[in-house]
């Protein structure tokens, strides 16, 4: 059996060094690298061929057309999927090709922020990386339903990727889409938690908030495209209509915890215990995977974070599915403008008509005697 | 929330759900292993 890794890559000299150094340390030694260098400017090219790797070079833009671009020059019956900015554990690849062989049509790694990086927002990812290890990610593949799997390290047989036409790049998350098309098409998905990788994440605020709304988008765009799944398999409407009950009460809960403080403020120290309980369950389940001084630091960053998460998601409902305002590209490293698609006519006529009839009730519900 | 995190009842429902499953898998393995251990 061969095994090939796809690396799609955007000028990414710096890090491919590092990520190849990851795959060349293997325990289970790779057939074959296979590197799409898109649109580089940079040493990507050399990088990746002092290395041995079949190097192809585009200019597409975008990861799916890349990994797409790269698809027939890999010769592998197993195919592994890393970013160029991620590093691999040593047995990463192992672990993927028994998790394979014990059934999955694909499955990925658990993702950590690279051991390097300090700061609020990564302290924050790292906690929920750590804490999504063992809850909800465990959750979503013990009902038969990854949400995503991992973009920065995932693992399939090369012909369950063919027969699906190859990696699909509509969405702006494509790795999502990959995920969603390929349980169409009848894929298990699984969650190899013992694999684990490591990626750059956001170390800003205004590249965190960038970063979660192309993600909070993707997440819409997705369940447009495949609500069909989401209807037919219970566990998918499982997975997905608990989080999207979740988001939708936010506001309710908001609204419910102001007006209770304004009526009365003791009341809201059942908040303190509430809390306090959700720190210890969930610092307890983080620090499974990352140190207790990490989960420590890690609980307050992930809580307050976790409040402007939903809040982008929130919106992001409202523009995506309600105005019809889709996120079409985002300013990633490549460079390009952030473009929204405009309203459409009869969406917006539809919407004024809502609002003026709700207005109307309400007037008519102020003034009737 | 890639992936994705959520906290509320929702977070709860799924995470029983899961536990549910999981716990019966993990008997219905156990037994297996047992059974096949008797034979």
């Amino acid at each position: 059996m061969r095994i090939s890794v796809l690396i799609p890559a955007h000028n990414e000299a710096g890090v491919l060094r590092e990520c190849l150094d990851a795959v060349i340390a293997q325990t289970l030694p790779v057939d074959e690298i296979v590197v799409v260098a898109d649109s580089c400017t940079d040493d990507t090219v050399a990088v990746a061929e002092s290395y041995g790797a079949v190097v192809v070079e585009t200019e597409q833009g975008g990861k799916a057309a890349s990994q797409d671009v790269g698809l027939p020059y890999v010769t592998g019956d197993l195919l592994v999927c890393i970013d160029a900015d991620t590093i691999i554990d040593v047995d990463v690849v192992e672990k993927f090709v028994r998790e394979l062989e014990a059934g999955a049509d694909a499955t990925c790694a658990n993702m950590l922020p690279m051991p390097q990086q300090r700061g609020f927002w990564v302290a924050n990812r790292r906690f929920a990386y750590a804490l999504g290890r063992y809850w909800w990610r465990w959750c979503q593949a013990e009902v038969g339903r990854l949400m995503v799997l991992s973009g920065c390290a995932y693992a399939l047989r090369t012909e369950t990727v063919r027969s699906i036409g190859g990696f699909p790049g509509k969405l702006i998350t494509c790795d999502m889409d990959l995920t969603w098309s390929l349980y169409k098409a009848g894929y298990k998905t699984t969650f190899c938690r013992q694999a684990v990788a490591y990626t750059y994440d956001p170390e800003t605020f205004a590249v965190y908030t960038k970063q979660m709304r192309r993600w909070a988008s993707g997440f819409f765009q997705n369940f447009q495209v495949h609500r069909g799944q989401v209807i037919k398999s219970p566990a998918a409407a499982l997975v997905v209509g608990s989080l999207l009950f979740d988001l939708l009460m936010l506001p309710v809960v908001y609204a419910f915890v102001v007006l209770w403080a304004l009526h009365d403020p003791r009341s809201l120290r059942w908040l303190v215990p509430s809390i306090l309980i959700h720190a210890t369950i969930t610092t307890f389940i983080a620090s499974r995977t990352i140190t207790w001084k990490q989960a420590l630091i890690g609980f307050p960053c992930y809580w307050i974070a976790n409040w402007w998460n939903k809040a982008i998601y929130f919106w992001t409902f409202i523009r995506e599915w309600i105005l019809g305002r889709h996120y079409v590209s985002w300013t990633g490293r490549q460079g390009r403008a952030t473009e929204i698609s405009p309203m459409t006519r009869t969406r917006k006529i539809v919407l004024t008509a809502i609002a003026a009839l709700m207005a109307a009730a309400a007037l008519a519900g102020h003034f009737a005697p | 929330m890639y992936g994705h995190s959520h906290t509320g009842l929702g977070a709860l429902v799924l995470t029983l759900v899961a536990s549910a499953k999981g716990g019966i898998g993990y008997l219905v393995k156990v037994l297996a292993h047992a059974q096949g251990h008797a034979h």
